[in-house]
């Protein structure tokens, strides 16, 4: 008897906290069968930012951004989503290319000085590695200097970037919209709280 | 004729055999002069004298540079089979392949990106046909020039990261190859002038920080006509948005005027040793084995070619920019094999 009361009470008392904790999840994830939106069918990139004079959250967007998103509403994205794809596929393919010659320039230039050091003078050759050297050195310096910030947290717009109470119900407020020119991507400033 | 014309070098003091550094005082103090003369004139009226020089002078240092370079082709190849043939083919697709790209890239037919990508190739086979043709030549001296591959690579890397920073670079650098022959030029026929023309490069350097200095915070140029646009875009005022529009078409129309002064007048004068149009000192015009009523016949082509210029930049000066600039590629590539011939 004991036993059967003791399981209706532990029972009643899960049923009484799965209220709340059910109230608590997360929403449902997006249905993958369900329509998104237009806007959707194009990424774009977007940086969130901080200005530490600002008083106010302000979201950037560039005017042509702005207009085809206009024109979206009329129909007409399929295009637009075309060549936001390209511009990523095309940063991509120079990149690519631009390592594949670099790579070639290396191996050429190894090949070159390992057959060619016999003929060369030491001065020669102590000079081409001098060169070679600082060539690399400045080439490095420029390149680490332009490294962007950490992946992991800083180059994908996800919950990392966000502190852990705000991970699970993400932040609210007002923003100022802005239609900027070109030459900027979509950008989130947020004023500096000290 | 031909007595006149080495009269002519005589008195200036350009005939083989003339006494050593005989000339080389005033022809520096004329070169510097000019130099001085235009960068002022310049300066002043940069679109009007953009306009002036491509309208008086880009159709006839065309013909000059073809006459220069068929005075300098052999009749027979010879062992510099491989080098000429890599050349010539070279100019030749590089060109078709230039106008097909700008041709296209004035239509529909190619986006945003394609064009870029285009670019980027184009630039690298530019620069790939020129150190293969370096090698080609190395080869043919049993000279060791594989160097040239690991640099070619490298610049064609930076070519994909910046495409058009290498087209703005050789609207700028190819001016200065005119200076280079020149330079070839006195090195094989008055090398005691050297050391004069050198000081004239370096004069001509402190004209061009000078203007700068004086034009850094000119006001853009008004592009609002079709031929005012066409020649700050060429100058690069799309891409150096932070430059001043006038500084630039001013750099560019001073370094074209000293190009087409170098192949008009002082290229002629030191490196052809007789009158342009007198085909007895071209090779391939030999009576015995060339071919010396094509080569009269290829030149007078091309002196109607030049009419006909002229006729259509009067016309409509605009429409016929563009096209010159677009078939006037073949030139700039053309110099590059003569000129590593020269080296």
């Amino acid at each position: 008897m004991k036993n059967w009361i003791s399981r209706i009470a532990m029972v009643a008392f899960l049923l009484a906290s799965a209220a709340p904790a059910f109230g608590d999840l997360l929403p449902d994830p997006p249905n993958r069968n369900r329509t998104e939106p237009k806007a959707s069918a194009a990424k774009v990139p977007m940086v969130i930012t901080r200005e530490y004079k600002g008083s106010g959250a302000t979201l950037e967007i560039p005017r042509s951004l702005w207009q085809r998103l206009q024109a979206e509403g009329a129909g007409d994205n399929q295009q637009y989503g075309a060549d936001a794809g390209r511009g990523l596929t095309l940063s991509g393919a120079q990149t690519v290319v631009a390592g594949l010659f670099l790579s070639l320039a290396l191996v050429f230039g190894g090949v070159w000085f390992v057959r060619s050091r016999k003929r060369l003078d030491p001065l020669a050759r102590t000079a081409f590695l001098i060169g070679a050297v600082a060539l690399f050195a400045v080439a490095g310096g420029i390149v680490y200097g332009n490294a962007g910030p950490p992946p992991a947290v800083t180059r994908s717009l996800t919950t990392s970037i966000l502190v852990p109470e705000a991970r699970n119900w993400g932040a609210q407020g007002q923003v100022t919209l802005m239609v900027v020119d070109d030459d900027h991507p979509i950008t989130l400033t947020l004023p500096d709280k000290k | 004729m031909a007595s006149n014309a080495q009269a002519l070098n005589r008195s200036l003091g350009l005939a083989r055999g003339a006494p050593s550094r005989t000339g080389a005082l005033p022809f520096a103090a004329v070169f510097i002069a000019f130099c001085i003369l235009a960068s002022s004139l310049v300066a002043r009226l940069p679109i009007q004298l953009s306009v002036a020089t491509v309208f008086l002078f880009a159709g006839p240092h065309n013909w000059m540079e073809f006459r220069f370079f068929l005075g300098r082709m052999p009749l027979h190849w010879g062992r510099a089979r491989t080098f000429y043939s890599t050349a010539l083919g070279g100019v030749v697709l590089l060109t078709v392949a230039y106008a097909g790209l700008y041709l296209a890239g004035g239509s529909w037919y190619l986006s945003q990106t394609t064009w870029t990508v285009s670019t980027a190739i184009w630039n690298s086979a530019i620069i790939l046909w020129i150190a293969g043709l370096v090698y080609i030549r190395g080869r043919e001296r049993r000279r060791d020039r594989s160097f040239v591959f690991p640099i070619a690579f490298a610049l064609s890397a930076a070519v994909w990261l910046a495409p058009f920073w290498f087209s703005l670079g050789l609207v700028y650098l190819h001016p200065l190859i005119a200076l280079w022959f020149l330079d070839r030029e006195l090195k094989r026929r008055r090398p005691e002038w050297r050391t004069a023309y050198h000081g004239c490069l370096g004069a001509l350097a402190a004209i061009l920080v000078l203007m700068w200095v004086r034009l850094a915070s000119a006001q853009n140029l008004d592009d609002g006509g079709d031929v005012s646009w066409r020649i700050t875009q060429h100058a690069g005022a799309g891409f150096l948005t932070g430059v001043s529009s006038h500084l630039l078409v001013s750099t560019h129309v001073l370094l074209e005027t000293v190009h087409y002064g170098a192949w008009l007048v002082l290229i002629p004068l030191i490196g052809l040793n007789s009158w342009p149009w007198k085909t007895d000192r071209i090779p391939l015009a030999s009576p015995r084995a060339g071919w010396p009523r094509l080569t009269g016949a290829v030149l007078i082509a091309g002196g109607i070619v030049v009419l006909f210029l002229w006729g259509s930049f009067y016309v409509s000066y605009a429409t016929t920019r563009d096209i010159y600039f677009t078939f006037a590629i073949a030139h700039v590539l053309a110099e590059a094999p003569f000129l590593i011939r020269l080296l």
